[in-house]
């Protein structure tokens, strides 16, 4: 009972952490950071002639660069709760059937011995 | 429903919470950004470790005066659940080491007392696995005493040992207020999963003595 109970909330628990991970983690990007990621693009960009165009493909690369640092950021963010979950729900599912395989062996010995008797 | 069984519903409710207050309310660190939000379970599992220990401790000096099974048994339960526990802290730490400080691992003060504490713990269980059932209980216990001596040496090691990369025990205190409010729910829900998995797993003890009595009687009847 306790496994079925446990899978249950498990997977209940995966597929709203799942999806509140994929959805509502805020996008946080400091005025720093933007500076940062506008003077590494420069750097790497090649375009002096036209402002606008300059200004386009810094910002578009800056976006790549944010883009690319936030994914790293839940990458490991994601990575410790699954281990998390993970840890927690095999050690409960290790003592459910342990329980289960208890309780089995129990009412084997009981019904031979009221055999027996 | 049994008790366990309310602990069990309670802590995972309050998992729950502490989630959405975490993701939800808790404003977001402005040096580590999203990777901040590691610690409010890294750091819930550590002073959970304590708290396993800490019983495993008090329940070893229960045993040697009294000489009770139930103490032994659940100083033995414990500490198991504080070496899970114990894996949290070690998996989740690394992960936020590597972002922080751009190593998986650092033998500074705080990771190499706790490691060894762990690692007294993982001894208690291999002692109990090598010795015969009377001697198991007592030295078991005794080692149970003595890791437990490790806790404070942990806890204040980033004050004893200067240099160290882990912040002072200060530091929790002086949160903003929302980000200590996630963290104390984080702290209550794994401490009521504590609570669960130490009543499940002591009932599975106590299912295996009774599994031994039974087959006890088998025995002597044929």
């Amino acid at each position: 009972m306790y496994k079925g109970l446990w899978i249950t909330v498990l997977i209940i628990f995966g597929i709203f952490f799942g999806l509140f991970m994929l959805s509502q983690i805020p996008v946080a990007i400091t005025q720093d950071e933007v500076s940062t990621a506008v003077s590494d693009a420069i750097a790497e960009t090649d375009a002096q002639v036209d402002e606008t165009a300059v200004e386009q493909i810094v910002t578009q690369k800056a976006l790549e660069i944010l883009e690319a640092r936030q994914k790293r950021r839940l990458k490991f963010l994601v990575s410790a709760y699954f281990i998390i979950w993970l840890i927690f729900g095999l050690y409960v599912l290790h003592l459910a059937k342990m329980q289960e395989q208890l309780h089995k062996r129990i009412e084997q010995l009981h019904s031979s011995l009221q055999r027996k008797e | 429903m049994t008790r366990t069984q309310l602990i069990g519903l309670l802590s995972t409710i309050f998992l729950f919470v502490a989630i959405y207050f975490i993701f939800s309310f808790a404003e977001i660190e402005m040096t580590m950004l999203e990777v901040q939000k590691i610690f409010y379970f890294h750091i819930s599992a550590a002073i959970t470790v304590f708290l396993a220990f800490g019983v495993t401790c008090i329940f070893s000096i229960l045993y040697l005066i009294k000489r009770g099974d139930t103490y032994d048994t659940i100083a033995l339960v414990s500490t198991e659940i504080g070496i899970v526990f114990g894996v949290v802290v070690f998996t989740t730490g690394p992960i936020w080491a590597r972002f922080a400080w751009n190593t998986w691992w650092n033998w500074e003060p705080r990771l190499t007392s706790a490691l060894i504490l762990w690692l007294t713990y993982i001894g208690y269980l291999i002692l109990r696995s090598a010795l015969a059932e009377e001697k198991k209980r007592i030295y078991s216990a005794v080692l149970g005493i003595i890791g437990f001596l490790n806790v404070p040496i942990v806890y204040f090691s980033v004050e004893l040992w200067q240099g160290g990369l882990h912040p002072g025990t200060a530091t929790k205190m002086n949160l903003p207020a929302t980000m200590q409010t996630a963290w104390l729910i984080s702290w209550l829900a794994l401490t009521l999963l504590y609570l669960f998995l130490l009543m499940f797993r002591y009932r599975a003890e106590q299912m295996k003595l009774e599994l031994g009595t039974i087959q006890y009687r088998q025995m002597n009847e044929s």
